[in-house]
């Protein structure tokens, strides 16, 4: 079957082999609810296991459907496991269709830790290493797109490492409400409604800025 | 006016998806899943009301298709976690039916698919919002005869179940139901009408009451619940048509991209007897609440939103 380019993907950890069989000859995963990922709604389900898998470890070659999802019990899920410390923790039962091989398998080249990647099918299709599966916010890699075409190297940074230093020579830091671009000697900041409603303006912003500071540094250095 | 509403898709966030246009069988607990995440943009967007796509449950009472006819009843774990969200959200869910249904077709298995997906879309709106949700209907045509057609809905309306009364609410068209065509049959069946901006000012003649129009609408509505009323601005935009060899201009149907901030703000100042809930029929969704938010509070300072 052929999806979309963009289909949503959910790409899932599994870490212990029963798990993993359980995939394979019952189709259902299970994800706590509590550790969620923020982006559950996904048409296609694909899997990286990790060292207790066997064979299958540490790529993602298999992916399936989802056809249903329930919100259960853990010891409604494994019966035989009811003196389990989180036998009543509830957990997410995600059903999937036939599982299917993905053309080329994607391996991690570097073994990084991995929970949940919320993806598109083409990033499944084209992907060199598990890497390059996170696809983040849709505005954001619009907007690294467009500053790497205008030659900049941005680096990206997540919501979680919050505001250390600067550690490169621009970077793309998102906010709860938009994104911060800083440098080593400026920062702008855009609201997702300013990049949603038009991101040329916003590349521009960013560019003349960073030009400005160019110019600013090149100024000093003749005066020096 | 209390809440501004939001319809469409999530522009501020294109990888968010209110139900999956590509399945061909979407069971209703995979639509859940989506809205879980949309639920979460929602939050974070401080917005009140929402409406949900028809699509997000297609087959609740297709005729051919029963065994998914269950699927409330299938989801309710997950319909209860949601609604605990939605509920500690204070996010209003509306629902419009689809346009193929029709309260007065002469078809009376038109009118029975009518009933039947008003029963199911009923149950659903029940388990993730309660009953502040609303679910919202055309009339359909008038076949020729407007009388026979007022009865044929009328007879509909009344023969519904309590619950569904209790939740649905007309709305006027500017084809076949004017406004006072409508609260005719609200008034006779006790169903409250949604007042729409648009539909009122594209089918009535000028100089427009449309503090009177809107009052008799809001006086459909019971005590107990908050009416809630559309407002869209028409697309002014020339376009290329698809052939490509000729201009189109605008209908003055079509829902432009946001609202005119001039109609958002007489709307707003109309004297009204009761506050209401504006659903924005926008075809920029989310983006165009943002921006109507703005121009509020730039030519509407004192008006807050609870």
């Amino acid at each position: 079957m052929s999806y979309a380019l963009d289909t949503a993907v959910l790409v899932a950890v599994v870490t212990n082999a029963a798990d993993w069989e359980r995939i394979q000859r019952e189709g259902w995963y299970r994800i706590p609810l509590r550790h969620a990922p923020q982006r559950l709604g996904a048409r296609l389900i694909a899997w990286y296991p990790t060292r207790a898998c066997g064979d299958e470890r540490w790529q993602v070659r298999w992916y399936a459907p989802i056809e249903r999802a329930r919100l259960t019990t853990r010891v409604q899920l494994l019966p035989n496991e009811p003196d389990h410390p989180r036998a009543n923790e509830r957990y997410w039962r995600i059903e999937c269709g036939p599982l299917n091989r993905l053309p080329r398998p994607i391996p991690a080249r570097r073994q990084q830790r991995v929970t949940f990647i919320p993806t598109r099918w083409e990033r499944l299709l084209h992907a060199h290493d598990v890497a390059d599966l996170w696809i983040g916010d849709h505005a954001l890699e619009e907007l690294c797109q467009a500053l790497t075409e205008a030659g900049y190297a941005p680096t990206r940074r997540r919501l979680r490492e919050g505001m250390g230093e600067t550690r490169s020579d621009l970077e793309v830091r998102p906010t709860l409400d938009g994104v911060l671009i800083r440098w080593p000697s400026g920062a702008v900041r855009l609201f997702q409604h300013e990049l949603a409603w038009n991101m040329a303006a916003c590349v521009q912003r960013i560019l003349f800025h960073l030009q400005c500071s160019a110019n600013d540094s090149a100024r000093e250095i003749l005066l020096q | 006016m209390r809440f501004l509403g939001m319809s469409g898709a999530i522009w501020g966030k294109p990888e968010l998806m209110s139900y999956d246009s590509q399945r061909i069988r979407p069971h209703l607990s995979v639509s859940l899943l989506y809205f879980f995440d949309v639920l979460r943009y929602l939050l974070q967007q401080r917005v009140r009301m929402y409406r949900l796509p028809h699509q997000f449950a297609p087959y609740l009472s297709h005729p051919d298709r029963p065994r998914w006819h269950d699927q409330v009843a299938e989801c309710q774990a997950e319909l209860t976690e949601l609604q605990q969200q939605i509920v500690a959200a204070g996010l209003r869910l509306t629902m419009h039916l689809p346009l193929s249904l029709s309260f007065t077709s002469p078809d009376a298995a038109v009118r029975q698919r009518t009933l039947a997906t008003i029963e199911a879309q009923t149950l659903l709106l029940m388990a993730l919002s309660g009953s502040d949700s609303v679910l919202v209907a055309h009339l359909g045509g008038v076949y020729g005869c407007r009388e026979q057609s007022t009865e044929r809905a009328v007879a509909l309306l009344e023969a519904l179940q309590p619950q569904a009364r209790a939740l649905l609410a007309l709305e006027h068209d500017e084809h076949h139901w004017s406004l006072n065509d409508a609260l005719i049959i609200a008034q006779r069946t006790h169903i409250p009408l949604v007042f729409d901006w648009h539909h009122f000012h594209a089918t009535s003649a000028p100089p427009w009451n449309a503090a009177e129009a809107l009052n008799s609408a809001l006086a459909t509505w019971p005590a107990d619940r908050v009416p809630k009323v559309h407002l869209s601005s028409p697309r002014t935009e020339v376009r290329i048509a698809a052939s490509q060899r000729r201009l189109a201009l605008p209908t003055w149907r079509e829902h432009s991209d946001l609202i005119n901030p001039f109609d958002l703000i007489r709307l707003a100042q109309l004297p009204v007897l009761r506050p209401f809930d504006l659903m924005l029929e926008a075809k920029a969704g989310d983006l165009a609440l943002l921006r109507a938010r703005q121009d509020l509070a730039r030519w509407l300072p004192m008006w807050e939103e609870p």
